[in-house]
């Protein structure tokens, strides 16, 4: 790796029913590791783009575009963390709408054909910023041990199976997720509809550990060759074992950090591994020294919409 | 669970994850058919090669077999004939035609059958997707009906199901559209087979959407029929 604190693997695959109907791959990813006054910061992104749509690839691709574009400025000086909150979501929403309506004025489209989901992570060293719109997931770990793991934010799941909120919908702010998490994060899996019901156990609304731990078994590890790891992550997406369960187009992003940790939850481990005797003193950059709480806590705001989801696919007829 | 640093087999790394046994999500659709004295000979006949034809396209397409699940309603009398069972075990009733036609009180029951089973999956933790009714009629309520069309605007509106109203010749379509919200569909003749062919093709693409996508139904007009 070229001194980067993660472990990353990633890889997106046609879903077989895509293949079958001659439709191109609509999910769409990136990510950054971005140098900033809050040390390394992984910055992902994926976005699903609708299978009725016919141009949605494009909306993911503009969605991953934008949005880490948006990140690399924000995060150019320390003071562009605390802005990464609820309302910062929100109005990059409303960004994304404005640039996505412009461009399919100029095709001549409707904006509607460009529809896609929205899935974010904002990980520096002691904590993150999760944002999602639609349905896939994101769960994160920080000891990447068994019983550990859970959602970033909580899955949106909706009364019917296919119906899911874009980011090219009007109210998409109102379906914006967002958490903040203060805590030093080992493991991030991130993934698009086409994984969930592999990584998710839905009757138990529990992220899936039987599929996640073996997952990131190999990132725990020294990777020699990142490139071959996506590789066999690719080829592990098209098999068929993974297609007799899913037919839609599958993106997973992993990642596992193994630089020093900060907080007391590591203190152990690191004794362990460096018997030495000043070895409980962690190492700490300089700059994460300030102790400051980021952004806003949008618990409210996220009782709210949770309410509002819920009223909404509330069956009342019958 | 064994520890994080478990061995992995270098060649295939992720080969020891297990997926999650999520149960299949579900696609209820109930067939709401008359089988009134008037649907005697041709009719009935159509209408039963239609059933089976709508089972064996479902049933040669493993994910909809698993995820489809049909509930048949009769009327002239109102009758049960199949409660919600997945097209894998859905055995295709031989249906005789006679008697009036008590439109009113079978879709009161389809919606009381459909009520309970969302209940039943819902309590279970199984995903649903949005369940369709149809109703095939080539008559006119013999019974009350007058209350039906406020449950299907209001199931409707709630996107509680989709309700889709047939009829074939001799259908009351005025009645057929003070029903349904949705425009009734004029089926020429007694082309069933065309009919169901087009609905097991639509449900398969319910079915085959994931989670996350409005789907857009197969175009109809190949199959001889139009919107009234």
């Amino acid at each position: 790796m070229t001194g980067s604190k993660w472990n990353i693997a990633h890889a997106s695959v046609r879903g077989t029913s895509h293949v079958e109907k001659g439709t191109e791959c609509q999910d769409r990813y990136d990510y950054r590791l971005l140098p900033t006054a809050k040390g390394e910061t992984l910055v992902v992104v994926l976005s699903d783009g609708a299978g009725s749509s016919q141009f949605s690839q494009i909306g993911a691709e503009h969605a991953c575009a934008l949005f880490i574009k948006e990140i690399e400025e924000q995060l150019i000086d320390a003071e562009g963390f605390y802005n990464l909150n609820e309302e910062f979501g929100r109005l990059w929403l409303e960004y994304f709408r404005q640039k996505i309506f412009e461009y399919a004025e100029e095709q001549k489209n409707d904006v509607r054909e460009y529809a896609c989901t929205f899935l974010a992570a904002i990980v520096w060293r002691d904590g993150a910023v999760f944002y999602q719109v639609g349905d896939g997931g994101i769960i994160y770990s920080m000891t990447g041990e068994a019983e550990s793991y859970c959602f970033g934010v909580p899955p949106p799941f909706k009364e019917y199976a296919n119906a899911t909120d874009f980011i090219t919908e009007k109210n998409a702010g109102k379906k914006l997720l967002h958490e903040f998490i203060k805590e030093p994060i080992k493991d991030l899996v991130i993934f698009t509809d086409g994984i969930e019901r592999l990584a998710i156990n839905i009757q138990a609304g529990m992220p899936h550990e039987p599929f996640l731990i073996p997952m990131l078994a190999p990132l725990h590890g020294e990777i020699e060759d990142g490139t071959a790891l996506n590789e066999k992550l690719t080829a592990f997406l098209d098999s068929p074992r993974i297609n007799e369960k899913t037919d839609d187009d599958k993106t997973l992003f992993l990642a596992s950090f193994f630089g020093a940790k900060i907080e007391t939850a590591f203190d152990e481990k690191v004794e362990n591994n460096f018997p030495v005797s000043d070895s409980t003193e962690i190492v700490k950059d300089e700059e994460d020294s300030a102790d400051e709480n980021l952004g806003d806590e949008p618990s409210e705001e996220n009782v709210e919409l949770t309410e509002n989801n819920n009223s909404e696919s509330k069956d009342s007829a019958l | 669970m064994e520890n994080s640093t478990l061995n992995y087999n270098e060649q295939e790394p992720f080969a020891a994850a297990e997926f999650a046994d999520n149960p299949e999500p579900r696609c209820p659709c109930i067939l709401l058919l008359d089988t009134s004295g008037s649907m005697h000979g041709k009719a009935i006949d159509e209408l039963n090669a239609g059933l089976q034809a709508f089972r064996d396209e479902l049933l040669a397409d493993s994910l909809s077999a698993k995820r489809v699940e049909v509930g048949v309603i009769t009327f002239g009398p109102v009758n049960i004939v199949s409660d919600f069972t997945t097209v894998e075990n859905f055995t295709v009733p031989h249906l005789t035609a006679s008697g009036d036609t008590p439109m009113g009180a079978a879709i009161s029951t389809a919606l009381e059958l459909l009520k309970t089973r969302k209940e039943i999956l819902r309590n279970n933790g199984i995903q649903l997707f949005r369940p369709w009714i149809f109703l095939i009629t080539d008559g006119a309520p013999t019974d009350s009906w007058q209350h039906i069309p406020p449950l299907i605007k209001q199931g409707e509106d709630n996107k509680s199901f989709s309700f889709f109203a047939l009829g074939i010749t001799g259908a009351d379509s005025n009645t057929l559209q003070q029903i349904s919200t949705r425009a009734p569909i004029k089926l020429e003749g007694v082309k069933f087979r065309e009919f169901f062919l087009w609905l097991s093709a639509s449900l398969k693409s319910v079915s085959q959407s994931n989670p996350g996508e409005a789907v857009p139904l197969p175009d109809y007009r190949p199959y001889g029929w139009a919107e009234v």
